[in-house]
């Protein structure tokens, strides 16, 4: 049980372990300290977990930025929508934009919400680390491996991206089995330019 | 039932507001945090016409050997302001609201005592209690105050049917309450025919209880050998269990406003694996006789055996609430949660209390 009643001034609320695992990464490459980043679930939990995270936290009390991950799935849109609506019901500021913070007028905590993998209409964590691994030579051997696979079996993997951001990670030095602990382990490119919608975004969580 | 509450200048609390009470009302947070000024504050909303309650009150916290003992319900021991406790209970559409005056003279109470007086010591209090029901107001006054034969209670001679009527039943077992405690309370349940409901309950916990009765002010079980034997040789969690559930079960109120049992520390005594039994008996009990229950309590597993409880149950119902007491520089902040929110801190391992 954690027991941290120090509330830090800088929230993240990302969508499970992995994520979470991801951020500490990149943020720590970013050199942005002092964020307290939590798992407040999938499309299924959200709903109550973003409320149960308001009141751990007493209700974001001297929290200066909240920042809300989201995967995009089918619909970027659809998606942002969706946290706009929850983020309306628990009276908070809400960002007239994907990827950007509410302006200081609005009141605090400054509220941003980017939806992943940032700049495209659909996809998830996996789709931007497969873009950051796109230079890889290896990457490039696993993305013909999987396409081949998929073309050829009768019942082709359901999630492409994840099949791929998991042979990519198969194929390192020390075998992890999810992207963020990749991310820990410096499997992904966090100097390439497709990072530069969520680095923008991340860069605003400085307190003040 | 009570649905709201808010306290002025009681205790340690300058000023609470707590909205939004439910069938089951459970108050968690730090020591100190004001959790059984809380209970304290809904005993004397449910009762605001019985000032004696205080004397519980007292002992409950075994000052009763201490002389300025009243004093100690005022905020910061000011004898000028006054205690205000206000709520509303919709049901009845009422609108309470009782202001405890502090009084320093024993002519108030007692024109013709000379009773030497000490300037500025509180003598007693004056329960001003007003009521507004369907736009109509109603009032009654009653006092506590200490003479020179001790404490005596006087209540007005007559009372406004409205505020008759809008009576609760209410039952405080404080954290130190033990067995003996609940022999009155088994007495009246023996007496109004429920023993059978309270064992039907205590089998799901101990199935080998057959019988209760009171023998000589102590109260004996049947578990099938060849003698009654003492409830207190029983496990602690059936004694425990026994006694909250009992007290539940007395403080069944008759047609009118219904039962108030207020339970501090609840899980006290109690194994981890004993408190999910707890609650079931709690709610199922408390739901059948129409009993509000506010509790407080320390411990992680007993919210947690309280939401589990609750969710096994599969109802669309929303009659349960948690309510953590925040206290920093004097200010009290509450924030509440249903069981949702309940599950779903649990579900991220999150800190509640």
């Amino acid at each position: 049980m954690e027991s941290d009643k120090i509330v830090s001034k800088i929230i993240l609320a990302v969508e499970g372990k992995d994520e979470k695992n991801f951020f500490e990464a990149l943020l720590k490459h970013m050199g942005i300290e002092g964020c307290e980043i939590n798992d407040v679930g999938g499309k299924d939990q959200f709903s109550n977990k973003l409320p149960a995270l308001k009141k751990k936290t007493t209700n974001f009390k001297g929290v200066q930025f909240l920042g809300i991950i989201r995967d995009a799935e089918e619909s970027a849109e659809n998606t942002f929508r969706s946290v706009i609506n929850i983020l309306q019901t628990l009276k908070f500021p809400t960002p007239d934009k994907m990827n950007q913070f509410t302006s200081p007028e609005k009141g605090t905590p400054a509220v941003g919400i980017y939806i992943m993998p940032g700049n495209a209409d659909s996809g998830m964590l996996e789709d931007l680390c497969l873009m950051l691994a796109k230079d890889h030579h290896a990457c490039q051997c696993v993305e013909r491996f999987i396409d081949g696979c998929a073309e050829a079996l009768q019942q082709p993997p359901k999630n492409i991206p994840k099949a791929k951001a998991q042979a990519y990670l198969a194929i390192m030095p020390d075998i992890v089995n999810s992207v963020g602990l990749g991310a820990q382990r410096g499997y992904w490119n966090f100097g390439s330019d497709e990072l530069d919608g969520l680095r923008g975004f991340l860069g605003n969580l400085k307190k003040t | 039932m009570l649905n709201n509450i808010t306290i002025d200048n009681f205790r340690a609390i300058k000023h609470i507001e707590i909205d939004d009470f439910r069938r089951i009302n459970l108050f968690v947070g730090k020591n100190n945090c004001g959790k059984t000024s809380i209970l304290e504050g809904l005993y004397l909303l449910a009762a605001p016409t019985k000032p004696d309650i205080l004397l519980d009150m007292i002992w409950q916290r075994e000052l009763h050997k201490v002389s300025d003992n009243l004093s100690f319900f005022l905020h910061n021991l000011d004898i000028t302001t006054n205690i205000e406790i206000r709520g509303e209970v919709l049901s009845l559409s009422e609108l309470r609201n009782l202001i405890i005056i502090p009084k320093t003279s024993i002519k108030f109470f007692e024109q013709n005592n000379d009773y030497p007086e000490v300037s500025n010591a509180l003598v007693g209090f004056v329960f001003d209690y007003r009521m507004e029901k369907e736009q109509k107001y109603y009032n009654t006054e009653s006092y506590i105050y200490k003479n020179d034969k001790g404490i005596i209670v006087k209540h007005a001679d007559t009372v406004a049917d409205p505020i008759d009527k809008g009576k609760f039943y209410v039952r405080f077992f404080a954290s130190n309450s033990d067995l003996n405690s609940m022999v009155g309370a088994f007495d009246r349940i023996q007496v109004r025919k429920l023993t059978g409901r309270l064992i039907k309950v205590l089998k799901k916990i101990e199935p080998s209880i057959e019988s209760l009765v009171n023998v000589g002010n102590v109260i004996y079980c049947d578990v099938g050998l060849n003698k009654l034997i003492p409830l207190g040789v029983m496990g602690d969690g059936v004694i425990r269990i026994f006694s909250i559930v009992a007290m539940i079960v007395d403080s069944r109120g008759e047609k009118g406003a219904g039962g108030i049992a207020l339970i501090d520390e609840i899980e006290k005594g109690l194994h981890y694996s004993a408190l999910r039994d707890l609650w079931d008996a709690v709610y199922e009990i408390a739901k059948e006789f129409d009993v509000q229950v506010f509790a407080t309590t320390h411990s992680m597993e007993c919210i947690q055996a309280l939401a589990e409880s609750y969710s096994a149950r599969n109802t669309e119902d929303d009659e349960i609430r948690m309510y953590r007491i925040e206290r920093e520089n004097g200010i009290f902040d509450v924030i509440d949660y249903n069981n949702n929110l309940i599950m779903a801190s649990l579900d991220s391992n999150w800190e509640m209390r």
